[in-house]
């Protein structure tokens, strides 16, 4: 295909993480490098400390180049930041042309019109994904050439707080010298890594469980329908831990990782305390493998509570037939497929990214759901195939910028 | 200038049902009581609300819902009710004593009873909330949203009562029907309400007055359990002190030797000796802590003959009127069993509510204490959940 090399930066909470990526024979894509460095500086999915943040990025950018052979100028940025909210808004057009109905021009106008909301002056919108068109209050999937006199268009608006957006942009071309090429928001990659087009169409809604973010996005029905992100992530799984036992957050999370689970486990199948060995400051001592389980269990059960009702306010809670998918680093928790099972009451499933080869490690890992989706993503936006084709078949699409 | 009046026969009582369960619950008193306190039914369901008895009904959120009810929304439930807020005041003015009667976990009485509670509790009235939590078969979801309404509804009331219906579930034995259980649910409800009211307007061998149960009301922690027997016959007495004493309600009892406020109700007919009465508050006083704040009053009803009924309000916390708000966490034994024995400390209720953010000021945020808080519908998600939810954990 002769496109140049990709590569998908995400600066995450608790780990940076950039992949390299070339595009093959039918869309499929080859990870030729992969990057990544835990993360510091970073809290919530927002740099907090810049220069730890420089310094993590350098390194996984770094180790990224090393693996792929490639110096790396540009990036395509994921955004993860638990700001990003979503809405619907419709735009409506009256058809006044009776003799070749719905024209190219009307659907530009009636985008065009359903894009344009007021958001407070901090924000700006990320993406706008056509849904549905509407000829005369009928839904249609491509409204050319109906004869109606309205056409209508709900459009999904994906929206973020522009100023953390406009310090890591800075921070990669300033400290850096690497190009920001694009941005796409994080939940929306990972769905793209993660989904099949069946599950799209039954309706699925897949949750990436950050370190310090969560984000959802749902499809209903091959449409684009929901997105979202709470500022709740793994780190604050880990800080409960660290709070409930007064231990510190490096045992916490250490305990979160070999002991934990999201639900309680049957009584007798493990010793009721786990040891933890002295540290600095604190002495060794045991703790509660119940009371573990009912801190995280409590923590998740919550974030997944806070997404159902989010998506049920929206009216698609009951068009999630496909089910739930659990990706990004925390969908590895013990448990965690049980309890979203019991909170959303459909089959659940993790993911991870799929159609990609090369680097195993990166294929393979649901941390990793992000970057690759946005190597996706990238390419798809780059070969460019679909962009001139009618707004809702190119779901992703239109990036306005700064 | 409010009334305020400390004789018994004068306070001027209401009992308002929020939700369907709520107005289902006064709906079988009105059928039942003749005489009573005035009845009110709130509810978004015009449906619903038409087929009561109760004489003063009230459908909220119309516009939001075109009377449908919420569908299970409790944010629905709470604009109505914000809609409707002067004329809930409206209702409420000049009462000493507003109960509200609630079955948490659905749409309206989950979001509705904490708005009902503070537009009562701000016309200067004493605000008793009787709460149901939901059966387990209603599912993982309404439970969650009960939990959230209770928590907001401690904020707006002085005694939240909490009946959680999966223990009667147990007392009914294992053939009960989920209609059988709901009836229960209805007739706990209707006696708890009744045994305080009769407590205030009945003239019994020991009084109650108005101002011993708000200042019990007022010193007691935020969330009470609740247990009733009832006896006939010459063994009136044992029985009724065997089901109170020993309800699932109670964790069979547990729950009395655990709490610092008791307050004890006896309703029985004139021939209701001053022996039984005695034999029944040493039953209490034996399972009771020794400091244990125990406030009993008896209510002679002619209509009662033979019979005998005792209501206990235990809670875990008591509080001088003057002593500091208590931020220490309840020892509850798990999420499930929070619920039968839920009993927190709470703030006093005096001026305006406070958010529920600031109880949780001094609970340490750990690593987020100093980056943006990430608030969800006024909450504070940094503050690990088992803190705010007030389920302790085994350490």
């Amino acid at each position: 295909m002769g496109l140049a090399p990709i590569v998908a930066l995400e600066i995450g909470t608790s780990k940076v993480i950039a992949l390299v990526g070339e595009l093959r024979e039918e869309n499929h894509i080859v990870i030729t490098g992969m990057g990544e460095h835990s993360s510091s500086g970073v809290r919530k999915g927002e740099m907090v400390d810049f220069e730890n943040a420089r310094i993590c990025v350098k390194e996984a950018l770094g180790a990224a180049e090393e693996t792929a052979q490639v110096a790396i100028h540009q990036v395509h940025l994921a955004l993860c930041g638990g700001n990003i909210q979503s809405l619907v808004n419709r735009g409506t057009i009256p058809i006044t042309n009776t003799t070749e109905g719905v024209t190219q021009d009307d659907v530009e106008q009636v985008t065009e019109l359903a894009r344009s909301v007021t958001l407070p002056p901090d924000r700006q919108i990320l993406h706008s994904i056509g849904q549905i068109f509407y000829v005369d209050g009928e839904r249609v999937a491509r409204p050319d050439h109906f004869d109606c006199s309205t056409l209508a268009l709900d459009m999904l608006l994906l929206h973020a707080q522009n100023n953390h957006l406009r310090n890591t942009v800075r921070l990669l071309r300033n400290d850096l010298n690497i190009d920001v090429a694009d941005t796409a928001f994080g939940g929306l990659c990972s769905a793209l890594a993660v989904l099949t087009p069946e599950q799209k169409e039954g309706g699925v809604l897949v949750i990436d469980l950050g370190g310090g973010t969560t984000t959802f996005t749902a499809y209903a029905g091959g449409i684009f329908a929901a997105a979202g992100a709470y500022a709740i992530g793994g780190d604050h799984v880990t800080n409960d831990i660290a709070l409930a036992f007064n231990i510190p957050r490096s045992q916490a999370e250490q305990l979160k990782k070999t002991d934990g689970s999201a639900i309680a486990e049957t009584p007798g199948t493990r010793p009721p305390r786990i040891a933890l060995p002295a540290e600095v400051g604190y002495p060794g001592r045991n703790v509660s493998l119940s009371g573990l389980q009912t801190v995280i269990h409590l923590r998740m059960s919550e974030i997944f509570q806070l997404i159902l009702r989010d998506i049920e306010r929206r009216g698609i809670g009951h068009q999630i037939g496909a089910g739930v998918v659990l990706t990004g680093g925390g969908a590895q928790m013990k448990g965690l497929i049980k309890l979203a099972e019991r909170i959303f009451r459909t089959p659940c499933m993790v993911g991870r990214p799929m159609g990609f080869s090369g680097l195993a490690a990166a294929t393979e890992k649901p941390e990793c759901s992000t970057t690759a989706g946005l190597l996706r993503y990238a390419f798809k936006n780059a070969t460019g195939g679909r962009r001139r084709r009618p707004v809702l078949e190119s779901l992703i699409s239109m990036f306005t910028g700064r | 200038m409010r009334r305020v009046d400390n004789t018994m026969t004068t306070a001027r009582i209401s009992v308002v049902g929020v939700g369907g369960g709520g107005s289902n619950a006064v709906d079988s008193m009105a059928s039942h009581w003749e005489n009573g306190p005035s009845l009110i039914a709130i509810n978004t369901d015009g449906q619903a609300l038409g087929a009561t008895r109760v004489a003063t009904r009230l459908q909220i959120g119309e516009p939001l819902t075109r009377g449908m009810g919420t569908g299970g929304d409790a944010k629905i439930g709470k604009l109505a009710a914000d809609d409707s807020f002067d004329t809930l005041q409206g209702l409420f003015r000049g009462m000493d004593l507003v109960f509200v009667v609630t079955a948490l976990g659905g749409g309206t009485g989950t979001g509705a009873a904490p708005v009902v509670a503070r537009s009562a509790h701000e016309t200067g009235a004493l605000v008793i909330a009787f709460a149901t939590l939901p059966f387990q078969f209603e599912g993982e979801r309404r439970m969650a949203q009960a939990r959230q309404g209770l928590i907001e509804l401690q904020d707006q009331a002085d005694v939240v009562i909490v009946i959680p219906n999966q223990a009667l579930f147990a007392a009914a034995g294992p053939n009960a029907t989920a209609g059988e259980a709901f009836r229960q649910a209805d007739y706990f409800l209707g006696m708890g309400v009744f045994a305080i009211w009769k407590l205030l307007t009945q003239r019994g061998i020991i009084n109650l007055d108005f101002a011993t149960l708000r200042m019990v009301a007022r010193c007691s922690g935020g969330t009470s359990v609740f247990s009733y027997g009832e006896g006939k016959g010459p063994t009136r007495v044992a029985d009724a002190i065997q089901a109170a004493l020993h309800s699932p309600l109670l964790d069979n009892g547990k729950a009395l030797a655990e709490s610092e406020s008791i307050l004890v109700s006896i309703l029985g007919g004139p021939d209701m000796g001053v022996r039984e009465v005695e034999s029944i508050m040493s039953a209490i006083e034996g399972v009771a802590r020794k400091e244990a704040h125990i406030h009993m009053g008896t209510a002679i009803d002619d209509s009662w003959q033979d019979t005998l009924a005792i209501t206990l309000v235990a809670s875990r916390f008591w509080r001088g009127e003057d002593e500091a708000e208590e931020r220490t966490l309840t020892e509850l034994p798990d999420e499930e069993d929070a619920t039968v024995t839920a009993a927190t400390p709470k703030k006093k209720k005096k001026g305006a509510a406070t958010q529920p953010q600031l109880i949780l000021e001094s609970i340490s945020k750990g690593i987020f204490k100093d980056v943006e808080p990430t608030i969800v519908d006024g909450e504070d998600m940094d503050v690990p959940t088992f803190i705010r939810r007030r389920i302790s954990v085994d350490k």
